[in-house]
C-alpha cells in the first residue's frame, strides 16, 4: 500500500456537489423539516404501491355500508357504498400527490422561462409580461383554478391545468423580482466584463442563483395545491366517479356526514397533514438554500 | 399622497380592461358548441346556424368582444342560458350576500389573528405561544370546504346550536336574527385560514419591532409593558400586518366559492358553481367578472390605505413595480 501525500482537498468533487451536499446537512439538522420530508416520503410510497398495499379493491362495496372504523376488519371503516375507506385512501392519495406536484413543478419551469425573460430582456419585453400578469393578479387564485377547471371538461387533466394557469403568475413574479437582483449582482458584473457571453452568464451564474429561493416557493406551493386540488376535486371537476382523490372522498362523505363522519374526516386529516408537510420541508429548504444560514 | 392616490387609480383602469379580456377569454374555452347546448343534441343544423348569426358568434371574436364590453360597461351582462332572464338581475342580489359573508368573515379573521398574533409576540417561547402558534399552524392548513363540514358537523349536526345551510329559514324566516344564526358558521369557517395567516404576520412582525432598540429605550425609561405594546410596538408593526390583511380580504373572496357551496349560501360563488354545473355561460362570465372588480377595488383600497400608514411605502411614488 503506498501512502499517498495529502495535498489539501481534492478537487475532483465538483463545487455543485459540495453546494449540494451542504444543504443537506443543514436540512438533515432541521428536525421538525426532516421528519416531514420522511413523513411525505412514506405517503408517496404507499401511494405508489397502492395495488400491493390496499387491503381492498378501493371501487367495490367490502363491508356494511357507512360501517364504523375498526368493524368489519375495515380499520378505517366504509364509506356510503360500503367501500373501503382506507383503500381508497391509499389509492386516492396516487391522485392528490399528483394534483399538487405536477402542475406546480410545470408551473415553476413555466414561470423561470418568463420571468427570467422578463427580467432579462429588458424594458420592453418585460412591460409587457409584467401587464399581463397583472391582469392575472385580478384574479383570487381560487376563483381563477375554479373557473378554468369548471369550465373544460372535469378530469385530472384539467384540475391539472387550472393549477398550472393559477400558479404561473406567482411564481413569474419571484422569479422576476430574484433576476432583477442577481443580474445587478457584482459577480455577474465581474462575468460580464472577464468576456462572458449573454447565454454563459445567464446559464452559470444567474439560473443557479435565482433558483434556490423559486424552490422553496414551489415547495410551499406545493401543500396549498394539494388543498386547491382537493377543492377542485370536491367541487366534482376532477376525476370522475369511481376513482376519487381525497377532495372527491370528502364530498361523498358529506351525503352521509351524519350517519358515517368517518369518510369525510379521515381524507381531510390527510390532505391537511400533507399540505403541513410540504409546509415544513419548504421551511427547513429555505435555510438549507441559504448560504447564510450553513455552518450554524 | 393625492397624487399616490390617483396614480395608482388610474393604474387600474388598464387592469380592469385586461380583466374583461380574461374573463371573455376564458368562457372560449369551454368544450363544445355553445348552439348545440342551448338547442339541444337533436337540434338541425340550420337551426344551429340561425341562432349563431343571432347571437353574433359567427363574428371574428375581437368584435364579439367588443360587443359584449360595450353592453358590460352599459351593465347589460346578456341573458342568462338556464333561467332567461339578464344576467344582471340575478348576479347584484347576490353580491349583497357575499359581501355580507365575506364581511363578516374578514372581521372575524382580523380580530381572531390579530389579537392571537399580538398575544403570541407578547408571550413567545411560552407554552402559551407554542400551542396557538402550533393551533394556527393547523388552522392555516385546513382546506376550507373540509373546515366547513367540520363546523357543519360539530355544531349543526351533533350539538345542534347553528342551521347548517342556507341563509334564512325556508319557512317564516328572514329576520336579522335568523340571518345571523346561517351566518355564523360560513363566515366562521371562511375566516380560519386567513386568521392563521393574519395571526402569524402579526407574530412575526411583532416579534421583530419588539426587539428593536427603540423599544429597549422605553422599557429601560420604564414605561409599562402595556403601553410600550400598544403605543410603541403596534403603531410600527402595522402596515406589513395591514398589506396581508387586504390581500386575505382578497383571498378570502376566492375562497368564498367553496364555502359558498358547502353551505347553499346564496351568493355570488354559489352562482358561478350553479352556472358552472349548467353550463350557464353569459352567468359565469358576469359573476366572475364582478368578483374580480371587487377584488381589483380591495386590492386598490389596501394600497392607497397602505400608504398613508407608511411613509415609505409613500415616498416610492406610484407604486407600479413592488
Amino acid at each position: 500500500m503506498t501512502d499517498v501525500p495529502h495535498l489539501g482537498r481534492p478537487r475532483r468533487v465538483p463545487a455543485f456537489l459540495e453546494t449540494f451536499w451542504a444543504s443537506i446537512v443543514v436540512f438533515s439538522r432541521h428536525r421538525v423539516s426532516f421528519t416531514a420530508l420522511i413523513f411525505l416520503i412514506l405517503v408517496a410510497l404507499v401511494s405508489i404501491l397502492a395495488p400491493v398495499i390496499a387491503p381492498h379493491d378501493p371501487y367495490v362495496d367490502v363491508g356494511w355500508r357507512n360501517s364504523p372504523p375498526g368493524e368489519d376488519g375495515l380499520i378505517l371503516g366504509a364509506d356510503g357504498d360500503g367501500r373501503d375507506v382506507l383503500s381508497r385512501l391509499i389509492w386516492g392519495g396516487r391522485i392528490s400527490l399528483l394534483m399538487g406536484v405536477v402542475p406546480t413543478l410545470a408551473a415553476m419551469l413555466a414561470s423561470l422561462l418568463i420571468g427570467v425573460v422578463a427580467a432579462y430582456s429588458g424594458r420592453w419585453a418585460d412591460q409587457v409580461i409584467m401587464r399581463v400578469l397583472d391582469m392575472f393578479f385580478a384574479f383570487p387564485i381560487v376563483l381563477m383554478a375554479t373557473v378554468v377547471a369548471g369550465i373544460l371538461k372535469p378530469g385530472l387533466a384539467t384540475v391539472c391545468i387550472a393549477i398550472f394557469i393559477a400558479l404561473i403568475p406567482y411564481i413569474s413574479r419571484l422569479v422576476r423580482t430574484t433576476t432583477l437582483t442577481v443580474k445587478n449582482e457584482p459577480y455577474v458584473e465581474a462575468a460580464r466584463s472577464a468576456g462572458g457571453r449573454g447565454w454563459e452568464i445567464l446559464s452559470r451564474y444567474i439560473v443557479p442563483n435565482v433558483i434556490a429561493p423559486v424552490i422553496v416557493y414551489t415547495t410551499t406551493l406545493m401543500g396549498f395545491m394539494i388543498v386547491l386540488g382537493s377543492a377542485l376535486g370536491f367541487l366534482g371537476f376532477g376525476v370522475q366517479p369511481p376513482a376519487a382523490d381525497w377532495g372527491t372522498m370528502v364530498e361523498e362523505g358529506r351525503v352521509v356526514l351524519r350517519k358515517a363522519p368517518h369518510v369525510s374526516m379521515f381524507p381531510g386529516i390527510a390532505i391537511v397533514s400533507v399540505a403541513l408537510a410540504f409546509g415544513f420541508i419548504g421551511d427547513g429548504l429555505r435555510d438549507a438554500l441559504d448560504p447564510r444560514m450553513r455552518g450554524r | 399622497m393625492v397624487r399616490f392616490t390617483i396614480g395608482r387609480i388610474l393604474l387600474v383602469v388598464p387592469v380592469l380592461l385586461g380583466v374583461s379580456i380574461i374573463v371573455f377569454m376564458l368562457v372560449q374555452l369551454a368544450p363544445g358548441d355553445v348552439t348545440s347546448t342551448l338547442l339541444g343534441p337533436m337540434a338541425s343544423e340550420n337551426a344551429k346556424e340561425v341562432l349563431r348569426a343571432e347571437m353574433g358568434l359567427d363574428r371574428p371574436l375581437p368584435v364579439q368582444y367588443g360587443k359584449w364590453l360595450a353592453a358590460v360597461l352599459q351593465g347589460d351582462f346578456g341573458t342568462s342560458w338556464v333561467h332567461k332572464r339578464p344576467v344582471s338581475e340575478i348576479i347584484f342580489p347576490k353580491f349583497v350576500n357575499t359581501a355580507l359573508l365575506a364581511g363578516s368573515a374578514a372581521l372575524i379573521a382580523y380580530v381572531l389573528g390579530f389579537s392571537s398574533g399580538v398575544f403570541t409576540a407578547a408571550k413567545a417561547g411560552t407554552l402559551f405561544d407554542r400551542i396557538v402558534t402550533a393551533l394556527m399552524l393547523i388552522l392555516g392548513s385546513i382546506p376550507l370546504y373540509w373546515g366547513g363540514l367540520v363546523l357543519v358537523f360539530l355544531f349543526a349536526l351533533t350539538w345542534r346550536w347553528l342551521p347548517a345551510t342556507g341563509m334564512t329559514k325556508t319557512i317564516g324566516g328572514g329576520g336579522a336574527l335568523d340571518v345571523l344564526t346561517h351566518l355564523v358558521l360560513p363566515a366562521v369557517a371562511a375566516s380560519l385560514p386567513s386568521a392563521a395567516l393574519i395571526s402569524r404576520i402579526t407574530r412575526a412582525t411583532m416579534i421583530e419591532t419588539l426587539s428593536q432598540n427603540y423599544i429597549r429605550v422605553a422599557r429601560a425609561k420604564g414605561i409599562r409593558r402595556a403601553i410600550i405594546l400598544r403605543k410603541h410596538a403596534l403603531r410600527n408593526a402595522l402596515p406589513p400586518i395591514v398589506t396581508v390583511g387586504g390581500m386575505e380580504l382578497g383571498y378570502l373572496l376566492g375562497g368564498i366559492v367553496l364555502i359558498e357551496v358547502v353551505f347553499a349560501w346564496p351568493g355570488l360563488g354559489f352562482v358561478v358553481y350553479n352556472a358552472i354545473i349548467g353550463r350557464d355561460l353569459p352567468t359565469v362570465q358576469g359573476a366572475v367578472l364582478i368578483l374580480a372588480l371587487a377584488f381589483v377595488l380591495i386590492n386598490l383600497t389596501v394600497d392607497v390605505v397602505n400608504a398613508y400608514l407608511d411613509p415609505a411605502t409613500r415616498a416610492a411614488e406610484g407604486g407600479v413595480d413592488r
